[in-house]
């Protein structure tokens, strides 16, 4: 009786989350199957919170989209670039901003496991994701309804509800841009001394992105002057000779809202900078 | 092993059964039985300190002693200050040596020394503050003449370390507690429900309330420069109901399942947020601390008593020593300042005792007054949060700065991917409710208390947040 009990709240949960509005980016990612999307922004919150679509989509007349995920890794990267030809999503370009990440290989974004957590059973990218972070978990996989159950702050009965009631966010309206306000006073951060001898997800995205016909290109978004050891965007240069560097590109730090990441009134100005270095 | 967890889900009945169906016979193996569920929950934590406790339990069960049979005042001051300094100083060692040292350190900085101070890389021990208080208000009292000295180990064991207070209180008194585990308990039934009842209402607090607050809180707060006014407010109204409904739950939880043991533990809150001024609040929250500060800090300083300077002082130190009390930060010395600031006018006016009945509100001018007074006393109590919740004093009076400079009142989306007005409603459901139950000791019993406990149980099971905020936050005090 507990199993069907389980098996029809798993179903009517799913289902929920499938035919809801997009709420999150990875349902957003969902809604454009078999569509075009010219620009694709790829990486962590310093896209999520630096690359305005809005901007882009009104000074080149091409559609684009900021599938920036908070403390997403190479490997997260990986998993969006194969979703992205899971959903059949044509595209004319796909830029990655690859920085300090290219030094961590286990760790995985906070949002995005949450995500696609209704969604793990919908298609190999999917199914790939959850064997990589969350082989030693497959009670996620198996028992029914027992992820929702689990991280049932992040997709339990609450979100379940605003999904049902088709309740918005910005994420579709900003075509996941997050803009931060204000500026802080801490910029006390600081870059790694050493890089890595290499990434291998790096290589993987090279590697699936020349099979399938993918054009992508590797960036990174402006650091704060007062960050330390700067110095680690030259060597990742020389591991990636055709990353566009904007690491130092604005230097006034009231446009950033910390170290690591630009106000609104900078990523408007940032953003501007990569259409004309990368865009036209 | 928390209240919230499912491990206590099994301990409490495993417990509960042997307690009542097993080792019934006499209060001796009721007490073993608690002392060895109790030591086992501690350890559940971390085994190596449960020396700690022990050790802490027979210093202050010996020195009671000692300080009764001695008939020399000398020697009772040996063994007085003996218990008194060796208590104080694992909870400075383990609480406040790191503070002090790198405290000492950065000042040394500051005018052109070099420094690198030697810091302990050490666990605090969970419910450290708690138990010590415990044992020093037992030995104060002996030494004061004001009770006994406890012979009977096994019943001053439990004294101590009873697992429903031993991690996060309330801090008991020897002669509220003491009397009750001398003597064989019987089962209650009307007492089991009372208590079921308060526990289950405690859980709502807490996986409900506090722990749904906590993810706006954390959002806020831990952005705080990007957020706008609405989002800074709101934010430090959602912590307010964090930390209320995470320590009144827990103090619910740990009063409700006591009562199932078939022992009362003091009452640690009365409604807080429905204080007409500050000296209310701090007679509604934390009851015990409160209590305690005054009876073994405030009076023996000369309380009210003496000239105004004196009287001032007294305000200041009793309430930045509870500040201290709260952890090893400059955040929570501030917040116990700023506490003594807010019940200055009051002291000075002499109208620190005037709101002592419970508060009646009717459709009048006086009772607008009365709102407003209690709206005023709940938004001072907010800024004062601010600081305690803030990571440093820095951080907090941005801020405030951030509200009033801001000036933007818009919804804003958030990081936990909430917008901050979502859970305003939910916030005030919970006031009407509180407000309507301010009589009683939890709003289920009564008329209507199988549904009231099944609407309880629905929003636990539907409602409560089990994945993040586990943890209660005055486990790390």
């Amino acid at each position: 009786m507990s199993l069907l009990v389980m098996v029809i709240f798993d179903y009517v949960y799913t289902s929920t989350y499938s035919h809801a509005f997009p709420r999150t980016k990875f349902q957003y990612l969902r809604s454009l199957e078999n569509k075009r999307i010219d620009f694709i922004f790829l990486g962590s919150s310093r896209v999520e919170n630096t690359i305005v679509p809005k901007l882009i989509i009104d000074k080149t007349g091409k559609s684009a989209l900021n599938l920036g995920f908070q403390a997403a890794r190479m490997s997260d990267i990986y998993v969006l670039l194969k979703l992205i030809k899971e959903y059949n999503i044509k595209t004319e370009k796909i830029l990655i901003q690859v920085d300090y990440i290219f030094n961590i290989e286990e760790e995985y974004s906070n949002l995005l496991p949450y995500q696609i957590m209704p969604f793990i059973k919908e298609n190999q990218a999917t199914k790939d994701y959850f064997n990589l972070h969350f082989i030693n978990k497959k009670e996620l996989y198996y028992i029914p309804f027992y992820r929702y159950g689990i991280f049932e702050s992040k997709i339990g009965f609450r979100e379940f509800f605003l999904n049902g009631i088709h309740k918005k966010t910005p994420i579709t309206e900003n075509y996941g841009f997050y803009g931060l306000e204000g500026n802080t006073t801490n910029f006390d951060e600081s870059l790694p001394g050493n890089i890595s001898q290499g990434n291998s997800y790096l290589n993987k995205i090279k590697a699936y992105a020349m099979d399938n016909d993918m054009e992508i290109q590797f960036f990174c978004a402006p650091f704060s002057k007062k960050t330390k050891n700067l110095n680690y965007i030259k060597k990742l240069k020389q591991k990636i000779p055709e990353l566009y560097d904007f690491s130092q590109a604005i230097s006034d730090d009231t446009m950033f809202q910390n170290a690591y990441h630009l106000n609104k009134e900078g990523a408007h100005y940032f953003t501007e900078k990569v259409i004309n270095k990368m865009l036209k | 092993m928390f209240f919230n967890s499912f491990a206590f889900a099994v301990f409490l009945p495993i417990v509960f059964v042997l307690y009542w169906f097993v080792f019934n016979k006499n209060k001796n193996t009721q007490n073993l039985l608690l002392i060895v569920a109790s030591y086992y929950f501690y350890s559940c934590w971390d085994w190596r300190f449960l020396f700690l406790l022990v050790f802490s339990t027979f210093l202050d069960y010996y020195t009671g002693i000692q300080i009764e049979k001695s008939q020399k005042s000398n020697i009772r001051k040996f063994w007085f200050w003996l218990s008194v300094i060796v208590n104080l100083g694992f909870l400075g060692i383990f609480k406040y040596y790191n503070f002090f040292a790198s405290s000492f350190a950065e000042l040394i900085q500051s005018v052109g020394f070099k420094s690198s101070p030697f810091l302990l890389d050490v666990v605090l021990p969970v419910g450290i503050s708690f138990y010590t208080f415990h044992g020093l208000s037992y030995v104060i009292d002996i030494y004061n003449s004001r009770i006994k000295a406890e012979y009977n180990f096994v019943d001053y064991s439990l004294f101590v370390s009873y697992f429903p207070l031993l991690v996060a209180g309330p801090i008991e008194r020897a002669t509220h507690l003491l009397p009750q585990v001398k003597v064989k308990r019987e089962f209650d039934f009307e007492k089991a429900k009372e208590g079921i009842y308060q526990f289950i209402w405690g859980l709502l607090k807490k996986v409900v309330i506090a722990d749904t607050c906590a993810t706006y809180a954390n959002a806020i707060f831990d952005n705080y420069s990007s957020m706008n006014s609405l989002s800074l407010i709101l934010g430090a109204i959602y912590f307010a109901f964090q930390i209320y409904g995470d320590f009144s739950g827990y103090s619910d939880m740990a009063l409700g399942m006591s009562k199932l043991f078939g022992i009362d533990l003091l009452k640690n809150f009365n409604y807080p947020y429905f204080s007409r001024d500050i000296a209310e609040f701090w007679r509604r929250w934390h009851i015990s601390l409160s209590s305690w500060f005054k009876d073994y800090l405030y009076i023996p300083l000369g309380g009210s008593k003496g000239s105004k300077l004196n009287q001032v002082r007294n305000v200041f130190i009793i309430f930045i020593v509870s500040g201290f009390w709260h952890g090893a930060n400059w955040t929570y010395l501030v917040w116990g300042f700023i506490n003594a600031v807010y019940f200055l006018p009051l002291l000075l006016l002499k109208g620190n005792r005037t709101n002592i009945e419970s508060a009646v509100l009717l459709w009048n001018f006086a009772s607008f007054k009365v709102f407003l007074s209690m709206l005023s006393t709940f938004l001072l109590s907010c800024v004062a949060w601010v600081f305690f919740r803030a990571k440093t004093v820095t951080d907090a009076v941005f801020y405030l700065k951030g509200i009033v400079v801001n000036g933007n009142f818009t919804s804003q989306y958030l990081e936990n991917e909430r917008y901050n007005y979502e859970l305003i409603l939910l916030v005030l459901l919970f006031v009407i409710v509180e407000w309507n139950s301010r009589t009683k000791v939890e709003p289920i019993s009564g008329k209507y208390d199988k549904v009231k406990l099944a609407c309880c149980i629905a929003a636990i099971i539907v409602l409560g947040t089990y994945s993040d905020y586990k943890q209660f936050i005055y486990f790390q005090f």
